[in-house]
């Protein structure tokens, strides 16, 4: 069985009355590329807060390379072998960038100087310039700098890619991947951009309002979900008690869309029960699968 | 490297501290060239305007205080402030460390600017009160008293930082400080351990002495609040 590095049992946590995170569970595999996605206000955030005890959780367990992060003594011991990339990219203004280098560089014992003289280049980015002064996508390129040269056992990066321009946003992708594959770095990302997720992400979690609604292996998942088509012959009088397994079903006059997750040849045919005129089988995206599981919540 | 970052935070408060304070300082100086014979005995005066530097130097503790652990642009919220501090909540440092370290910078500061505070009033006092000896035992111990009576008012805006912004840090140690203030002329407490006696009429400048019971109840005080501080620091969301 492969090992987690990051594990959460019924995690909740509560603003208020307002509930971030609602009895979530989750596992990343070490070594994997874990694609974090939800709408916004999901709780992909307060998620990752909490894993970096940035937030303290309100009820239930989370663990990071087996260490509790509310266990306050050893969380130094967590973020020691964590990178992170946070949503907002906030870094010290007053700071340059040969500063903040500087300053990160003593926390981490496994800083990897080739790493730090490569993406300076690959990022083009200028040392004597304050932090503060930096463009929206120079900031993202510093913090993602700062995140990967640490030679951090799990990099935890929360939209990575925003404000890079497509051309950044390729190398980075490919640098993580190559950063999993060869040091066996587990890389657990947040993002809204699917395309990306589904380049690189090997597993997938979809949260909304706080709760898994579907996680899994992403091939698994694209194996597993289908769509199918249904155009019946007339239009039906009743609505459709179907079997376990259909996630989704739209209709639009005679045509039944239907996403289904499991059990495929069960609703086959209850579908032939149907005053059916033709009946199609697709294969589904990762956005098809998002949307579909975002929108039924 | 928390130093150097609590130091490049901070810097510019510290140094518009003692330009501030030394222009007061300056100006009182030129002020008092031509002062006329005086009705009040030199040392009732003398407490009256140790009381009033006093106010300067406990605006100077309550700026200097800090953040918490909050990052610090120098007199702004810029840009990328508030998200900084995940980014320092990400390093492998207790909040605990973190708050020590910045609170530590803030104290140094603070240190700092009474002891060239006073080297200021130490010039200038024996031009404003020619009958009284200003010798530098007495500075020294006054440097000491004042320091361990503003630690106090550090500490009361410390813990104010761990839960509210600058503005609201800097108001809410006035308000409170000046509720204590007005607690200490109502409920009658004992001269000896009454502080803001020991920085007027008690100072060592006057009685030539430490005066101890103050001290004690300051440090007492500050220690008590920054506990505070570092459990709020520990427990609370960021």
């Amino acid at each position: 069985m492969v090992e987690s590095v990051i594990e959460t049992q019924d995690l909740r946590k509560t603003f208020g009355k307002q509930s971030a995170v609602d009895g979530l569970n989750l596992r990343v595999p070490s070594g994997s590329i874990y694609g974090f996605l939800g709408k916004n206000g999901a709780g992909k955030t307060t998620t990752i807060e909490l894993l970096l005890n940035i937030v303290k959780p309100s009820g239930g367990h989370a663990s990071v390379f087996g260490i509790p992060v509310t266990d306050i003594a050893r969380s130094t011991q967590i973020r020691q072998r964590i990178g992170f990339v946070s949503e907002d990219k906030g870094l010290y203004p007053y700071m340059t960038v040969e500063q903040i280098i500087r300053f990160t560089r003593p926390f981490f014992p496994g800083w990897r100087d080739d790493l730090e003289r490569q993406y300076l280049e690959l990022f083009n980015l200028p040392l004597k310039k304050k932090v503060g002064e930096l463009s929206k996508g120079m900031g993202s390129k510093l913090m993602l700098l700062l995140a990967v040269v640490r030679g951090a056992d799990l990099l935890i990066l929360d939209e990575p890619t925003e404000g890079l321009d497509p051309a950044a946003v390729e190398e980075v992708l490919r640098e993580l991947v190559s950063m999993a594959a060869s040091n066996g770095t587990t890389i657990f990302f947040s993002s809204h951009q699917l395309p990306e997720v589904e380049q690189i992400a090997e597993h997938v979690c979809i949260i909304d309002r706080g709760k898994a609604v579907v996680a899994g292996a992403l091939d698994d998942l694209k194996a597993q979900y289908q769509r199918i088509q249904v155009v019946v012959d007339r239009e039906l009088n009743e609505p459709v008690r179907w079997v376990d397994g259909v996630v989704k079903v739209r209709q639009e006059g005679r045509m039944l869309s239907l996403l289904v997750s499991r059990n495929v040849e069960a609703i086959l045919a209850q579908i032939r029960s149907l005053p059916v005129a033709s009946t199609e089988q697709f294969p589904v995206s990762l956005k098809d699968i998002f949307l579909e599981s975002v929108r039924n919540n | 490297m928390l130093w150097m970052k609590n130091w490049m935070e901070t810097r510019w408060r510290f140094l518009v501290a003692i330009v501030v304070f030394s222009f007061i300082v300056v100006s009182s100086y030129m002020q008092f060239t031509n002062s006329r014979p005086q009705a009040l005995p030199a040392e009732q005066r003398l407490a009256g305007t140790l009381s009033v530097f006093s106010l300067f130097f406990v605006m100077h503790a309550v700026t200097l205080a800090g953040s918490g652990i909050k990052t610090q642009a120098p007199f702004q919220m810029g840009k990328g402030v508030h998200g900084s501090m995940h980014f320092t909540l990400s390093l492998p440092v207790s909040r605990l460390r973190l708050l020590a370290t910045r609170t530590g910078m803030g104290a140094l500061e603070l240190f700092a600017a009474v002891l060239l505070g006073v080297l200021g009033l130490r010039v200038l006092f024996p031009r404003q009160f020619p009958e009284i000896a200003f010798p530098i035992l007495d500075a020294s111990e006054y440097v000491f008293t004042l320091f361990a009576c503003l630690l106090a008012c550090f500490c009361v805006s410390v813990v104010l930082a761990t839960f509210l912004d600058d503005v609201w840090q800097m108001w809410g140690s006035w308000i409170l400080l000046a509720a204590i203030r007005a607690l200490t002329t109502v409920v009658n407490i004992p001269e000896k351990f009454d502080p803001f006696r020991a920085l007027g009429s008690a100072s060592p400048f006057i009685t030539h002495t430490i005066p101890w019971g103050a001290v004690a109840v300051c440090l007492t005080f500050a220690a008590a609040l920054w506990l505070l501080a570092a459990r709020i620091v520990q427990t609370r969301d960021y």
